[in-house]
């Protein structure tokens, strides 16, 4: 089974030189090189099957009972009964918690649980010389036989876990968790069944509306069971691309039937579109692999759904997780590093996310990359404010100088005054320079340059300023017009 | 015309310093971003579905055991030797044939089917034999290794002694038990007691069978 977990689209690793100097990088950044080329999907389907993956489960489901003849009392199982696990695929359609498998996969009946025992009661059989044709035998034991309890028509022990593989501490993790089951379809009448699970914020996939085309490609995800193996260690789903090759309608249940081969294991995974859709689950394969495969419709789905009140839907998580997808394969693989970050921070557990993740800083990509940006920012902030600063400063200290200088150079000389300090000059006990120089300056031109400001236009001397407090008040400061100063000589 | 130096005006300084403090706090709220955003958010509320419910072991049940699978069905003998008492005076002779008809009913009642079923031997050589006929049912259980015949509920066989060709005696199957060592596997069934008996089964597809 090559073809299965095969398809893996996280890209293999490539060399990752380290950062000597952050801020070196930073500047680097500024004036990066062209992108490493695009870790393009090998078409369609993988990156369908990418966008699947995250929200395909492991359904597995154990039996326990014995089986029972009707018509000649006989019982198999001895006195422990069978022990029956079949595994099954599903996808969660409701970070919730709620998953959709495929009902003849937890149905007790001779088509789900029940028809898991009879096989164990036949394998038994044949080994005890009691079985001729075993599909033959099959059928008998489903017209006069059933499958039951501890005691006589007690139903069989059915335990139904959902196993997916997490991202714990950088390692991978299986998450098994115990489900129950909402509502389901028999397995001759749809075969839908809807689990719960103890479990929030699954990944889940977005459930199609519309049968997939005649023609169009479809992918089946799922876990494909190995002759006697459960399946792989670290629950890699498998996915296997096909195109649709009929609708049908069977007791009024419409299925599709398309070409991608399944084999068990893989029942009551999702059959998704090229956009990673839901278009139905693969329903009813047998031991041997198969094809074509019969699929139930998403709108079967959608209706046992509606009548338990789910909505089907995805998280913001999931959004994330599809843009960094879209972002890693079309080679951005900065964005789609924080676009994987963005899915990590809601669902640290997205294996996922944290494979392509490390593949997209594996091929360039930097998690840092957008604070590279701010860390450039800042330092040119800081940069400015301190050059502004110096500016200001070099700015006022040339001013003063200028000022003490023209002092000396009359009759250009003006008010020394600094900007909000008295006019009047302050003893500072240490020469009272700014008295003399205060006193040393040319009034008359300093008030000729003042109303020639800009701002004052042609104002005629003593005419009170547009918007200012009028300069003819008594005790305003513009009263040192009627006391001349003394020139320098 | 004045040549005079102008000051800086005070709203070009004020604007400066603005522009100045704003860059120092723009640096200061980036610098505060990137350590904040530095660090990847700590799990949310999914972390806890790591100690989230996990699945329980079951817990044991168990059915009275019943009667061994492969001793269940029909079964046709196809070499019996039995040590039989023939002549009062002489000690129980070896008889061999063949041809008995069992069912082993799962309810733990079985039917023995004879029809002409021939044992012979010689003594002495004269030719004797043992013709059966009839049928006869009973209870049984078994053990993994014994099988225990009891209660014959009907009795319906006779069993004709014949020496040198001519019916010496006659005699009808009284109720009795027997316990017999078996092995079985598949299609084979084999019995023996202490007695010498030793007898070869093959099962048939009359009862039992599936498929």
């Amino acid at each position: 089974m090559a073809g299965y977990g095969g398809a893996k689209a996280v890209p293999t690793k490539a060399p990752h030189t380290k950062t000597l100097c952050a801020g070196c990088a930073a500047v680097a950044a500024l004036f990066a090189a062209p992108q490493p080329a695009a870790a393009q999907p090998a078409g369609p389907a993988e990156w369908a099957a990418a966008m699947a993956r995250p929200a395909v489960v492991l359904v597995s489901v154990s039996w326990h009972g014995w089986v029972r003849d009707k018509q000649t009392g006989e019982v198999f199982g001895g006195t422990a009964g069978y022990d029956v696990t079949v595994p099954c695929s599903g996808a969660v359609l409701n970070p919730d918690g709620y998953v959709v498998t495929a009902s003849h996969c937890v149905h007790t009946g001779p088509l789900g649980g029940g028809g898991a025992l009879f096989d164990a009661a036949i394998a038994e059989l044949g080994k005890a010389g009691r079985i001729g044709d075993p599909a033959k035998a099959k059928q008998t034991f489903v017209n006069q036989a059933v499958a039951e309890g501890v005691a006589q028509d007690r139903p069989v022990d059915r335990r139904i876990q959902v196993e997916r593989t997490i991202e714990a501490d950088g390692q991978p993790k299986r998450d098994v968790a115990p489900a129950t089951v909402v509502d389901l379809l028999a397995p001759s009448d749809g075969d839908v069944a809807v689990l719960k699970i103890p479990r929030e914020h699954l990944s889940a996939l977005e459930l199609g509306t519309d049968p997939p085309p005649v023609g169009s490609t479809v992918v089946s995800v799922g876990y494909p069971r190995t002759q006697g193996q459960d399946p792989d260690a670290e629950l890699v789903a498998g996915s296997e691309s096909g195109q649709v090759s009929a609708l049908r309608t069977e007791q009024g249940r419409p299925f599709s039937e398309f070409g991608a081969a399944t084999v068990s294991g893989m029942d009551g995974g999702p059959v998704v579109d090229t956009h990673g859709r839901v278009t139905g689950i693969i329903s009813r394969t047998t031991g041997e692999t198969r094809t074509p495969t019969s699929a139930t419709a998403a709108s079967t789905i959608a209706a046992v759904l509606r009548d338990k009140g789910i909505t089907a839907k995805i998280a913001d998580e999931d959004r994330a997780y599809r843009t960094g997808l879209e972002q890693y394969f079309a080679g951005d693989f900065d964005a789609a590093v924080r676009s994987f970050d963005a899915v990590l921070a809601a669902s640290p557990t997205h294996r996922q996310a944290a494979e392509y993740r490390k593949a997209a800083i594996e091929k360039g990509g930097s998690a840092g990359s957008g604070s590279t940006l701010l860390i450039v920012f800042t330092i040119v902030s800081a940069i400015v404010a301190v050059a502004i600063c110096a500016v200001g400063l070099f700015m006022v200290a040339a001013g003063r100088r200028r000022l003490v200088s023209e002092m000396d150079t009359p009759p250009f000389g003006i008010d020394l005054s600094p900007v909000g300090l008295s006019r009047e000059p302050q003893p500072d006990g240490q020469g009272d320079t700014d008295k003399t120089d205060w006193r040393d300056r040319p009034t008359r031109e300093y008030e000729t340059e003042h109303q020639a400001d800009p701002r004052d236009g042609n104002v005629e001397p003593g005419a009170p300023l547009a918007g200012h407090p009028s300069a003819d008040k008594p005790g305003d400061g513009d009263q040192r017009e009627e006391k001349p100063e003394p020139q320098r000589p | 015309m004045n040549d005079s130096p102008r000051l800086p005006g005070r709203s070009a300084i004020a604007a400066l310093f603005t522009v100045a403090v704003c860059a120092l706090l723009a640096a200061a709220t980036l610098i505060v971003v990137i350590v904040a955003g530095g660090t990847r958010p700590e799990p949310g509320p999914t972390a806890a579905a790591l100690v989230s419910p996990s699945p329980t072991p079951r817990s044991a049940a168990s059915r009275a055991a019943g009667p061994p699978m492969c001793l269940i069905g029909s079964w046709h003998t196809v070499e019996d030797t039995s040590m039989v008492t023939f002549y009062s005076d002489v000690p129980p002779l070896r008889f061999t044939g063949g041809g008995r008809d069992y069912e082993f009913h799962p309810d733990g009642t079985g039917v023995e089917r004879q029809d002409n079923v021939a044992l012979t031997s010689s003594y002495q050589g004269r030719e004797l034999k043992i013709v059966a006929n009839g049928h006869r049912e009973f209870t049984w259980t078994a053990t993994d290794r014994a099988i225990t015949y009891s209660s014959f509920t009907t009795t319906a066989m006779t069993w004709d002694y014949y020496d040198q060709g001519r019916l010496i005696s006659s005699q009808t199957a009284k109720a009795h038990s027997e316990v017999d060592d078996y092995t079985c596997q598949g299609q084979a069934l084999s019995e023996s007691s202490a007695t010498g008996y030793r007898s070869t089964w093959t099962r048939t597809s009359s009862m039992g069978m599936y498929g």
